[in-house]
């Protein structure tokens, strides 16, 4: 114990230098920290809540500490989550602050159209349920990456699967940290660069020394403390109507200068090929999200791990219907309310301000700090997730599994990890200070257009396809990769908003509908060429797999690891 | 796992009737969903006009019903697959297991 509180005060001290250092550095090159966001007055019941929170939180992840043994311990919380733990800390990812104010946001402006970010979502999971939960649960320890290179070559498919797995977490940690910053600046009235600091700093005090245990109970904390928050809202918009959902929807209508366009389509997403691509990157994204995977190995077998996803897709299910709800709602006690609007008619603090201001307007101050310090709470509890998928990625699968020679023990794993953890704190601090004044949307995009176009295609093939061998996984992992970043860059986010050209080249937001069914099919041919030993080796050890992966048979040890 | 056991196991009617339901299973359900999401998503694309309409007189339109629907559907989807899984996949699994000499 006395090593680790040595490592917890080494890892403060080097982290409270770097954070001066870094904070001095944006000072003395005269960043205009605020931006454009405008800082809101201290929000004391907020901070105060805030607070409890954190000090919870790091109690927990003390106590996690002395649980966290192992490597097993260190990814998976030793296999030892309860199914409806990790159900409601799989929920809890997605109920993040892009959810909570950011699709209640984008219904309020776009009305029916923003709701296909809820139903992507719920078109995905019940599919992962379906097809790949307990497969997943039968043949990987801690990755989704064990479980491609079961029956591959193991080196070369870790490779281009870590490449696909760190793009994700990196993308999504900078849309994660550019939102936290901003979020915090808005609620709290703390510097854009500080309140980076403090988001990394928490966030690698929860998983170098918590491991999967802590990051799994802040998660389900969050998502109970939402979901309870959520409720009230919906419940008060809901009685203001006198139950009647017709008259929310028809007193939206009235109100937004839209009027009855908002329940229709066509006010965001404009044409069918943007609709369809954001529809195959919602649904399919999902299913390649590293650090969501990962919480499948959390439970002690397959069949806790069919449960959690079950108790998952119900959560998020009933939390999507509250967010509908909350959405149209806003619009009648939010848009003509001169209370969350400055002098020019804007509203405060922007778009994603509205479920707050809602908040606000049903439940008063002491909710208002509630739901904003469950909203930073969110944040931390997703970038915690995040961060610990990346240290396995890089530990277990890169290090331990590729690059290092000989066995690793398990307390060097723990290590290693650490050290990625620190490094992946620090690399979201940097990053997110230089995306501070960009456009974050299409980096959230990215990352789910890769876990689409990479992870996906690889995942659900050698689940599936007996035929398809090494190079086929990597022929299909290359061009996912290329085609999903390369359309970015030339599309409309970056090769317009980032680097100002005037017209992009590649015309679509998401690339997903053309590079996920090219990813596909370099499998096919590139499965079908090859005819090489190698390739019939691997083919052959299909058979066992699929016992394994349908029956469990071939596990060794209680806890399945 | 030795290639033996795995060729017995592969061939025992037990879990061939495991693989053929839960595959079968799966794959019905899966296209429920899929089916469900692709009318919500062709519909926005391709037929905005009719998703804009109102079954009633209210305000209510097909666009937001199918949403909703889509969203229960996956609810009560899994747990319809949940509930059958527990009690006929999970002992049909058990009975082979233990045939093949696990646990």
């Amino acid at each position: 114990m006395s090593k680790v509180i040595k490592l917890f005060l080494g890892y403060i001290s080097g982290y409270i230098f770097l954070a001066l250092y870094l904070s001095a550095a944006a000072h003395g090159a005269g960043g205009d920290i605020s931006g454009a966001v405008v800082k809101q007055p201290l929000n004391v019941s907020a901070i105060i809540m805030f607070l409890i929170f954190v000090l919870a939180t790091l109690g927990i992840t003390w106590w996690a500490a002395s649980k966290t043994k192992t490597k097993d311990d260190f990814y998976a919380a030793g296999g030892g989550i309860t199914p409806w733990q990790n159900g409601t800390a799989i929920a809890g990812d997605f109920m993040s602050a892009a959810t909570f104010l950011g699709i209640t946001g984008a219904i309020y402006g776009f009305g029916f159209d923003a709701m296909i970010l809820a139903v992507g979502v719920m078109a995905a999971w019940p599919v992962i349920l379906f097809l790949m939960a307990e497969r997943l649960r039968n043949l990987g320890s801690y990755t989704f990456i064990d479980v491609v290179s079961y029956r591959l070559d193991k080196k070369p498919i870790r490779i281009i699967s870590a490449i696909g797995s760190l793009s994700v977490v990196i993308f999504y940690l900078i849309a994660q940290m550019v939102g936290a910053g901003k979020l915090i600046q808005l609620l709290f009235g703390l510097d854009y660069v500080y309140a980076v600091i403090l988001v990394s700093f928490l966030m690698i005090c929860y998983v170098s020394f918590g491991g999967m245990l802590a990051t799994t109970w802040v998660q389900l904390i969050k998502a109970v403390l939402l979901l309870i928050g959520g409720t009230f809202i919906a419940f008060m918009v809901m009685k203001s109507f006198n139950f009647n959902v017709e008259a929310i929807l028809s007193s939206a209508a009235d109100i937004h200068p839209k009027g009855v366009a908002i329940l229709a389509p066509g006010l965001w997403l404009k044409d069918p090929i943007a609709i369809i691509s954001i529809a195959l990157t919602m649904m399919f994204g999902i299913m390649g999200l590293p650090h969501i995977l990962m919480r499948l190995f959390t439970v002690k077998d397959a069949k806790d791990a069919r449960k959690s996803v079950f108790v998952a897709t119900t959560l998020m299910g009933y939390f999507y219907i509250l967010i509908i709800i909350i959405g149209f709602g806003a619009v009648t006690f939010v848009m003509n309310n001169p209370d969350y609007h400055d002098a020019a008619g804007n509203i405060l603090g922007g778009g994603n301000m509205v479920a707050l201001h809602l908040t606000q307007y049903m439940g008063g101050d002491f909710m208002l700090g509630f739901m904003s310090a469950v909203a930073f709470a969110t944040i931390l509890a997703v970038v915690a997730g995040l961060t610990l998928a990346g240290a396995a990625t890089i530990a277990h699968d890169l290090y331990s599994k590729t690059f290092k020679k000989g066995p690793v023990s398990s307390a060097e794993e723990i290590k290693i990890s650490r050290i990625a953890t620190f490094a992946l704190g620090a690399i979201a601090v940097v990053l997110g200070i230089a995306f501070e004044h960009q456009n974050v949307a299409f980096v959230a995009s990215m990352a789910l257009a890769v876990a689409a176009s990479v992870n996906f295609p690889i995942l659900i093939m050698s689940l599936y396809w007996s035929n398809m061998p090494t190079k086929g996984a990597i022929a299909g992992g290359v061009v996912g990769l290329i085609l999903s970043i390369g359309l970015i860059i030339l599309g409309p986010g970056v090769w317009v908003s980032v680097l100002g050209n005037a017209e992009p080249i590649f015309p679509q937001v998401y690339p997903t509908v053309y590079s996920m069914p090219l990813a596909f099919i370099a499998i096919w041919v590139f499965s079908l060429l090859d005819k090489s030993p190698q390739a019939e080796k691997e083919k052959a050890l299909f058979d066992e797999q699929l016992v394994r992966s349908e029956t469990g048979i071939g596990i060794s040890g209680a806890s399945n690891h | 796992m030795s290639p033996t056991e795995t060729e017995k196991c592969l061939n025992h009617p037990k879990f061939k009737e495991l693989i053929r339901a839960r595959r079968r299973f799966g794959l019905v359900f899966s296209l429920i969903i899929a089916v469900g999401y692709a009318v919500y998503v062709l519909g926005m694309s391709f037929a905005p006009g009719f998703m804009s309409q109102s079954p009633g007189s209210g305000s209510m339109t097909y666009g937001i019903i199918i949403g909703v629907l889509v969203i229960i559907s996956g609810m009560v989807c899994s747990g319809i697959y949940t509930w059958r899984a527990n009690r006929y996949f999970d002992v049909l699994n058990g009975e082979l297991r233990k045939e093949l000499g696990h646990e």
